[in-house]
C-alpha cells in the first residue's frame, strides 16, 4: 500500500512514517499543509492520504475541506482524517462526503492494527469511525435512554456498523456468519426506525445521525 | 448691603404703621373690629411690597404691591372723610381707594414674570374694574348726598351695588381664568404664581360679596369692613408660601446631585433636570472628544441648538475646567441662579462619574478579551507543541515494538507500560486542552461546541441554539456560561432534563438554561456562576440566577453583541 502523508508538525510526521515503514506501508509523500497535498496527489496518486485537520494557513479546518476536496475529486483514493479533536461534529461532516473516508483519532498512532485497518478499509472504499467517538456517543445515549430496547448483542452490531463496518467485518468482530450478522443489523434498523437498505457507507452516517440526535436542535 | 436693605425694610414697616395708625384713628370708636384689620392689613400688605421690592427684576411689582396698599390707606381714611360730612373728599377717597382691587391682580398675574398672556387678562380686568370703580363712585356720592335722611339703604343704592358685584364677578372669572392657565403650564414660575393668583382670586371674591352684603339690612358695616380687611392678609400669606414653594425646589435640586449621580446614563439625567427644574425642554448637549460613549449618544438624542436664542445656555465643567457639556435651559430660570448652579454642579458630577464608569467598563471589557486570547493562545500551544511530541513519541513507541522480538518479555513489558503512561498523558493532555478552549469553538461555532458538550453529559439536553457565528469573545463568554450551567445541573441539580436556549437579537444574545432539578443555585463568592456572573458583566451584560429549592433552576443571561 502507498500513502501520501499531510501534517504541519514535523515530528508527528516523523514518528507516524516510522511506525508504518515498520508494518510495510510505502510513505509515498510527505505535505506541509492542504495545498502542498493537493499538488502532490495530483503528481502521484497514492492509494490512500492520511490528513491533518488543523493545518496552515489558517490553522482551522483545512484538513477537513482538503479532504472534501479529494473524496469528489479522487473517488479511488482512500482519505483517512486524522484528528486531535475528538468530536463527533467533524465525523458526520466528513462523512457527507460519501465513500472512502475515515476519522479517526491520533492517538491510534499507538494501536498500529487498527490505524491499518481503518486504512485498508478507506482504500477499499469504506467508511471508518474512530471506535472511541462511537464508544462515547453509545454510552452517552444509553445514559440517557433505553436504547430502543437493544439486545446487548444489537448493542455491539450497532457499534460496528456506526465503525463502518460491513455485515462481514461486523459477523467476524463478534464470531458470527455474514448472514446472521445481516438479520441482527435489519433488527436494529427496524427497531431504531431507520430506513433500511441503505448501504454500509449511507448506514454510518444514519447511525451516528441518531445516535447524536439525543441533542435537538432548531 | 443685606444691612442696609434690613434697615429700610424696618423704616419703611414702621412708616406704613404709623400711616394705617392715622387712618384707623377716626374709625376706632364706631368699628373696632374693621379698623385693627385694617391696620394689620395694611402693615402687612406694605411689608410684602418692600420684601417684593428687593427681589432680584420684581422692583416694578412691589412698586405695584406698594401702591396698591396706598390707595387702600386712602379708602381706609374715609371715616375722617365722614366724620368731617365733607362729600368732595369722601367721592376722592372712593375713587383713589377702589384703584386697590385693580392693582393687586395685576400685582398677582404678573409675578414673578410678566408674559402676554397676562397682559391680555391684566386688560381685560383692568377694563371691567373701571366701570366697576365708575359705579362705586357714583354710588358713594350719592350715598353722600342722601347721607343727611339716616337710612344706609335706598332704592337709588341697589342697582349700584349690582353693578359692582357683575364687575367683581367679570374680574373673579378672569383672575380664575388665568390661575388655569398658570397651573398647566410648565415652568418653574408656576410654583411662585399659584399661591399669587388664587389669593388675589379670593381677594376680588370677598370684596364682590361684601359689597353685594351691603343690600342686607342685618349685616354691620363694621364686619363687613373687617372681612374685606382680613381677606387682603391672604396676599403676604401667599407671598409667604410661594417663598417655601420655592426654598423646597431649592432643596429638591440639592437632591438632585445624589440623584443624578446614580443615573446610568445621560437620558436619565436629563430627565431628573427636567423635573426637579419644571423645565421640559430641558437639554443636555456633551462636548467630549468623538468616540466616547457619550458623544454617540448625544448626538441622536439631542439636537443643537444653534442659532436658537430662545434657550439659555451654561457650559458644563469638570472640576480640571473641561468643558463636559453644555446646558440649555428655560431662559426664566436666569431668576434663579442658586437652582441652575446646582443643576450644574449636578450634572458636572453625573457626567464625570458616568465617564468614569465608562472608562471601567471598556478596561474590564479589554481584560476579559485578553483572557479569553490567552485561554486560545495556550490551547494552541498546547496542540501544536506539546501534543504532537507526545504523539511523536507514541508512534516511534509503536514502531520499536514491532521490531522487538516477543521473546525479550521485559523490554516487551517495558515498551507497552510506557506506550500506557504515554496514552494517559496524551488524553488527560486533550481533556486539559480541550477545557481551556475547544477548538471546534472556533472552528465551528457556537452549537457545534455546545453540542459537543452535551454529548459528553449523562443527561438529557434540549437545545435551541441558532447556527451563528458572533465575535469570539461572546462566543467564548457564552460557551463557558453554557458549560458551568450545565456542569452544576449535572453534578448538583438531580434534573431529569435541562434546556439551552439561545436567541439571537440585533445587538445583544439572550441566554436562558432551565433545568427540572432540585434547585437551591446561588452564585456565592468564589462559585463557578460568580465567576460566569463578572465574565458576563465584563461584556457588558447581565446574569440573573432564579432557583427557588425544589423548584428547578433557570439562569438567564443577557450579552451585548455588537
Amino acid at each position: 500500500m502507498r500513502i501520501g502523508l499531510a501534517d504541519d508538525s514535523n515530528l508527528f510526521r516523523r514518528g507516524l512514517c516510522s511506525l508504518l515503514t515498520a508494518v510495510g506501508i510505502e510513505v509515498a509523500f510527505e505535505a506541509e499543509d492542504a495545498q502542498m497535498l493537493l499538488a502532490l496527489v495530483e503528481a502521484d496518486q497514492p492509494d490512500a492520504v492520511i490528513v491533518d485537520i488543523r493545518m496552515p494557513p489558517t490553522f482551522t479546518d483545512e484538513g477537513l475541506v482538503a479532504a472534501e476536496t479529494l473524496a469528489s475529486r479522487y473517488p479511488d483514493i482512500g482519505v483517512l482524517v486524522l484528528s486531535t479533536y475528538s468530536e463527533t461534529a467533524y465525523a458526520i461532516r466528513l462523512m457527507e462526503r460519501g465513500r472512502g473516508v475515515g476519522y479517526f483519532l491520533k492517538d491510534r498512532v499507538d494501536d498500529v492494527d487498527t490505524l491499518v485497518d481503518a486504512l485498508e478499509r478507506v482504500c477499499a472504499g469504506r467508511s471508518a469511525v474512530d471506535p472511541d467517538i462511537v464508544a462515547r456517543l453509545i454510552a452517552q445515549h444509553s445514559r440517557i435512554s433505553e436504547m430502543a430496547e437493544l439486545t446487548a448483542r444489537e448493542r455491539a452490531v450497532l457499534d460496528y456498523m456506526a465503525q463502518g463496518r460491513s455485515n462481514a467485518g461486523i459477523g467476524q468482530a463478534l464470531g458470527m456468519s455474514a448472514r446472521t450478522a445481516e438479520t441482527h443489523v435489519a433488527r436494529v434498523f427496524s427497531k431504531l426506525q431507520l430506513p433500511a437498505g441503505a448501504d454500509d457507507n449511507r448506514r454510518v452516517l444514519a447511525v451516528l445521525t441518531w445516535l447524536r440526535a439525543t441533542v435537538q436542535k432548531t | 448691603m443685606r444691612e442696609l436693605r434690613s434697615l429700610s425694610l424696618l423704616v419703611a414697616t414702621c412708616a406704613w404703621m404709623a400711616m394705617a395708625t392715622v387712618a384707623a384713628w377716626a374709625s376706632w370708636k364706631s368699628a373696632p373690629i374693621a379698623s385693627a384689620a385694617q391696620l394689620v392689613s395694611i402693615v402687612l400688605l406694605g411689608f410684602t411690597a418692600s420684601k417684593v421690592y428687593y427681589i432680584e427684576q420684581q422692583r416694578a411689582c412691589g412698586g405695584v404691591l406698594a401702591f396698591a396698599t396706598a390707595s387702600l390707606l386712602i379708602l381706609n381714611s374715609e371715616f375722617w372723610a365722614l366724620g368731617e360730612m365733607h362729600a368732595a373728599l369722601l367721592a376722592l377717597a372712593s375713587i383713589f381707594g377702589e384703584v386697590w382691587v385693580v392693582l393687586i391682580i395685576i400685582f398677582a398675574v404678573s409675578y414673578p414674570d410678566g408674559r402676554p398672556g397676562i397682559q391680555v387678562s391684566t386688560g381685560l380686568i383692568l377694563t371691567n374694574l373701571f366701570v366697576w370703580v365708575a359705579t362705586s363712585q357714583v354710588s358713594t356720592a350719592l350715598e353722600a348726598a342722601m347721607a343727611g335722611d339716616g337710612t344706609r339703604f335706598s332704592v337709588v343704592k341697589l342697582p349700584i351695588v349690582t353693578v359692582s358685584a357683575v364687575g367683581v364677578a367679570v374680574a373673579s372669572t378672569l383672575a380664575v381664568a388665568q390661575l388655569i392657565r398658570v397651573t398647566r403650564g410648565p415652568g418653574i414660575h408656576r410654583i411662585e404664581q399659584v399661591p399669587m393668583v388664587i389669593a388675589a382670586c379670593l381677594i376680588v371674591a370677598t370684596s364682590g360679596i361684601v359689597t353685594a352684603a351691603q343690600i342686607l339690612p342685618s349685616v354691620s358695616f363694621d364686619f363687613l369692613n373687617a372681612a374685606k380687611a382680613a381677606s387682603l392678609l391672604l396676599l403676604p400669606l401667599a407671598f409667604g408660601v410661594s417663598r417655601i414653594r420655592q426654598r423646597l425646589v431649592s432643596s429638591s435640586v440639592s437632591d438632585l446631585v445624589v440623584s443624578v449621580a446614580g443615573s446610568p446614563d445621560l437620558a436619565g439625567v436629563t430627565e431628573a433636570l427636567r423635573g426637579a427644574l419644571q423645565d421640559p425642554e430641558l437639554m443636555i448637549q456633551i462636548s467630549v472628544p468623538e468616540g466616547t460613549d457619550f458623544a454617540e449618544e448625544a448626538s441622536d438624542g439631542v439636537r443643537p441648538s444653534n442659532g436658537d436664542d430662545s434657550r439659555w445656555t451654561i457650559p458644563v465643567r469638570r472640576s480640571s475646567g473641561e468643558q463636559l457639556a453644555v446646558l440649555s435651559l428655560d431662559p426664566r430660570l436666569r431668576r434663579h441662579p442658586a437652582l441652575v448652579e446646582s443643576a450644574v454642579v449636578a450634572v458636572g458630577l453625573a457626567l464625570e462619574v458616568q465617564a468614569q464608569i465608562a472608562e471601567v467598563r471598556a478596561s474590564r471589557m479589554r481584560i476579559a478579551t485578553a483572557a479569553i486570547d490567552e485561554r486560545r493562545r495556550l490551547e494552541r500551544d498546547l496542540h501544536d507543541g506539546t501534543q504532537q511530541s507526545l504523539l511523536a513519541a507514541a508512534a516511534s513507541l509503536g514502531a520499536a515494538r514491532l521490531h522487538v522480538p516477543e521473546s525479550s518479555e521485559t523490554v516487551v513489558a517495558a515498551i507497552d507500560q510506557a506506550r500506557k503512561d504515554l496514552q494517559t498523558a496524551y488524553m488527560e493532555l486533550r481533556q486539559l486542552a480541550r477545557g481551556i478552549h475547544p477548538a471546534v469553538l472556533s472552528q465551528s461555532g457556537l452549537l457545534a461546541a455546545i453540542e459537543s458538550v452535551a454529548e459528553r453529559l449523562p443527561i438529557n439536553i434540549e437545545l435551541r441554539i441558532p447556527d451563528q457565528r458572533w465575535r469570539a469573545n461572546v462566543e467564548t463568554t457564552l460557551y463557558l456560561l453554557v458549560c458551568e450551567a450545565l456542569t452544576n445541573t449535572v453534578k448538583h441539580a438531580k434534573a431529569d432534563h435541562v434546556s439551552v436556549r439561545l436567541e439571537s437579537h440585533d445587538a445583544r444574545v439572550d441566554v436562558i438554561i432551565r433545568d427540572d432539578g432540585c434547585g437551591g443555585a446561588a452564585a456565592s463568592d468564589g462559585s463557578g456562576l460568580a465567576g460566569m456572573r463578572d465574565r458576563v458583566q465584563a461584556l457588558g451584560g447581565t446574569l440573573s440566577i432564579h432557583s427557588p429549592v425544589g423548584r428547578g433552576t433557570s439562569i438567564e443571561a443577557v450579552v451585548p453583541c455588537e
